[in-house]
């Protein structure tokens, strides 16, 4: 292992990577600073690019969007009260009104800074646990698979806030999308309708752009007319970048315990950059000495939501490469970004390409480091992109979507499965069908129906083999308990206030 | 992913307006019938390949007719589309746009198809100063394709136009 990070490492420096990790960066401010645009958006244009790189250089490319994204958010949130992502809404509650007494430099840098760390933190623990957890997964067979899926999926379903009922629906979208191509136990092509290219199952990069990319051109186009217009020019007041040492210190504890709460949650399926924030915003407050102040101006809470969220990011890789089971939506773009370049996630891959593996892991440390220059030295240059019509976003959208689609394999057909994802993704935004369980159920239903076929051949049809391999039956009682978890803090909130009805997420 | 909940509501007319029927029963409604043909369609499959598939289409039709119900038990108030363009014809023809781009590009390359696509598209949706933009996108064009063609080695669809800038971009390159 020592000799696979050393040469993860130097593989993570050489120039190429290390221009692949600015570039991937600066992708993701832009996707992550306007308002509309998402780190899922990003990375799913940018899949088909990897594509034609080599991997190292592709992925530490894309860790760069992702991360760069997540934390760009902040720009517009502190300037203009507007998250530029949904994981940067904590972030206007105490960045706009820091703004408003003149301190923007401050918020913005102090954001760059608990990203950096949050994200660090979150390389650190990439790092360490991925290849235990790696490790670990090496003993499972079919049976721990089907359960660690099952895992998955109820997680998804249970943890995401809003309606039980959408949430499931959605994840059967997405394991029936799975069904295309040929069954795994005899071979029998299933909806291909005669085209050959069904026959090997829908591509999961197309289905992506389909989903996250095309619509959201459509929602641009549709508010090209009524844009948005940042009120006068954003003004930056001289002051200083960062906080002082005092401050600093004064949150290390802030810090750390947030970067904790972005990492353990970052690990979990369908609990995304978006919500840690919430969370570990409302710990910071609940420990803090001047409560008071939150939601006026406090650094604190800036800093709890920004290193959370950053921290979630390299959360949400750990079983993504260790396990190839997606901590979110934008993991789950990752992870088809990888089997696009003819990878297994998974424990095999620390087997067969270990070098690989710690040069994302090495790229992804650097990536946050330049992510914490570039913000506190370059955020004036970076809300420059705040200025670009919607008109021009729409139509740039569109077009690198198209093209993404066909860059794959250079075949028209997956153009075609991307509109037609879209069109699905339309029809299942308007029924209020969130989106995080069709994109895992999309990822992991073949896994699940692989492994099942081959545990029930292995135990000749016998399904109590999940309750009686211990592994299995530990993760399968883990779920359980999240489930009833989750049903009794719905019944007692239910209880506690019975005029509120459970509304589905509509995304 | 980011929750807007809609509000609260519990009213019996909820799911219709004036005798029409929301967009979010009608979706659920046509998922569930999307997902009933799909499960009707495993009984033709082979008798070993057909139970996985017929479990997870079936509990889907069951799962979204009571997503059309659950729908149209929501709040009264479906989201206003603030913007007024529910039938926007301009957001129609941004569609057909980039839905007719690439039959283009396979017909006419793409420099070309590029070019008129993303003019069109920016035109339509009236971007400020269009001239500008319109003028930009020829070498915008011309440097995507050298990063796909070129630096990139994407296959792109070519005509004699797209070939004799590929040549030439290669003979700089050396």
């Amino acid at each position: 292992m020592d000799s696979a990070l050393l040469d993860g490492l130097l593989l993570a420096l050489q120039p190429i990577n290390l221009l692949a990790a600015v570039v991937g960066v600066l992708l993701g401010v832009v996707f992550g600073a306007i308002p509309g645009l998402t780190a899922t958006l990003g990375v799913a244009l940018l899949v088909p690019v990897t594509f034609v790189l080599e991997p190292a250089t592709g992925m530490i490319m894309l860790t760069g969007v992702y991360a760069g994204a997540i934390y760009a958010g902040a720009i517009t949130a502190i300037l203009l009260r507007i998250p530029g992502t949904p994981a940067s809404i904590p972030t206007t509650w105490d960045g706009y009104p820091l703004t408003q007494q003149g301190k923007p430099r401050l918020a913005l840098g102090s954001a760059a800074l608990a990203s950096g760390i949050g994200g660090l933190v979150s390389g650190i623990a990439l790092l360490t646990l991925s290849p235990l957890l790696a490790g670990l997964a090496l003993s499972f067979g079919a049976v721990e698979y089907v359960a660690l899926v099952l895992f998955g999926l109820i997680v998804v379903v249970f943890l995401l806030e809003g309606s039980l009922l959408h949430s499931c629906a959605g994840v059967l979208v997405g394991v029936g999308l799975g069904l295309v191509g040929l069954d795994p136990a005899q071979g029998f092509a299933r909806y291909s309708f005669g085209q050959f290219e069904l026959t090997a199952g829908l591509g999961v990069v197309p289905v992506l752009i389909g989903a996250f990319c095309i619509t959201e051109a459509v929602r641009l186009a549709r508010t090209s007319r009524t844009t948005y217009r940042p009120g006068g020019s954003v003004s930056m007041t001289p002051g200083r970048r960062v906080p002082s040492l005092r401050e600093l210190r004064s949150n290390g504890w802030n810090l750390t315990r947030s970067s904790a709460i972005g990492v353990g949650l970052g690990i979990l399926p369908a609990v995304g950059p978006e919500t840690t924030p919430f969370i570990s915003y409302a710990a910071a407050r609940r420990f803090s000495k001047r409560k008071d102040l939150y939601g006026k101006g406090s650094l604190e809470g800036l800093m709890a939501a920004e290193s959370s969220n950053n921290a979630n990011v390299g959360g949400s890789l750990i079983p993504t490469l260790a396990l190839g089971i997606p901590g979110s939506a934008v993991a789950a773009v990752f992870l088809g970004a990888l089997t696009l370049q003819g990878l297994r996630p998974g424990p095999l891959l620390f087997v067969e390409q270990p070098v690989l593996v710690y040069a994302i892991f090495s790229g992804f440390m650097l990536v946050n480091l330049f992510m914490l220059i570039g913000g506190i030295l370059f955020v004036r240059q970076f809300a420059v992109v705040l200025r670009l019509p919607h008109a021009a976003l729409a139509t740039a959208v569109a077009f690198f979507s198209v093209i993404g689609a066909f860059a794959i394999g250079s075949n028209i057909f997956n153009v075609w499965v991307m509109f037609g994802a879209g069109v699905l993704t339309a029809l299942l935004l308007a029924a209020r069908i969130p989106l995080a369980p069709v994109v895992l159920g999309l990822i992991l239903g073949p896994l699940l129906e692989t492994n099942l076929v081959r545990a029930l051949a292995a135990s000749q049809g016998d399904w109590t083999v999940f309750l009686q391999r211990p592994i299995s039956l530990t993760i399968l009682l883990v779920a359980l308990c999240v489930v009833v978890f989750v049903c009794v803090g719905r019944v007692r909130r239910r209880l506690a206030d019975p005029q509120k009805v459970t509304e589905p997420a509509p995304h | 992913m980011a929750e807007q909940g809609d509000g609260v509501g519990s009213s019996a007319t909820a799911g219709s307006v004036r005798g029409r029927v929301s967009p979010s029963v009608l979706a659920g409604a046509v998922l569930a019938a999307g997902f009933a043909i799909l499960t009707v369609t495993t009984l033709d499959f082979p008798e070993a390949s057909r139970g996985y598939p017929l479990v997870v289409l079936g509990v889907g039709s069951v799962l979204f007719a009571c997503v059309a119900v659950q729908n149209r038990k929501a709040a009264p108030s479906e989201a206003v589309d603030e913007h007024g363009s529910g039938r926007d014809p301009r957001v129609a023809g941004f569609l057909v746009i980039w839905v007719l781009y690439p039959v283009a590009l396979i017909a006419i390359g793409f420099i070309v198809s590029t070019a008129v696509a993303l003019s069109a598209s920016l035109l339509l949706l009236r971007v400020k100063r269009p001239l500008v933009w319109v003028v930009g996108v020829v070498p915008v064009t011309f440097l995507v394709f050298a990063l796909l063609q070129v630096v990139l080695n994407i296959a792109l669809p070519q005509t004699p136009l797209d070939r004799s800038v590929a040549d030439f971009l290669y003979g700089l390159r050396g």
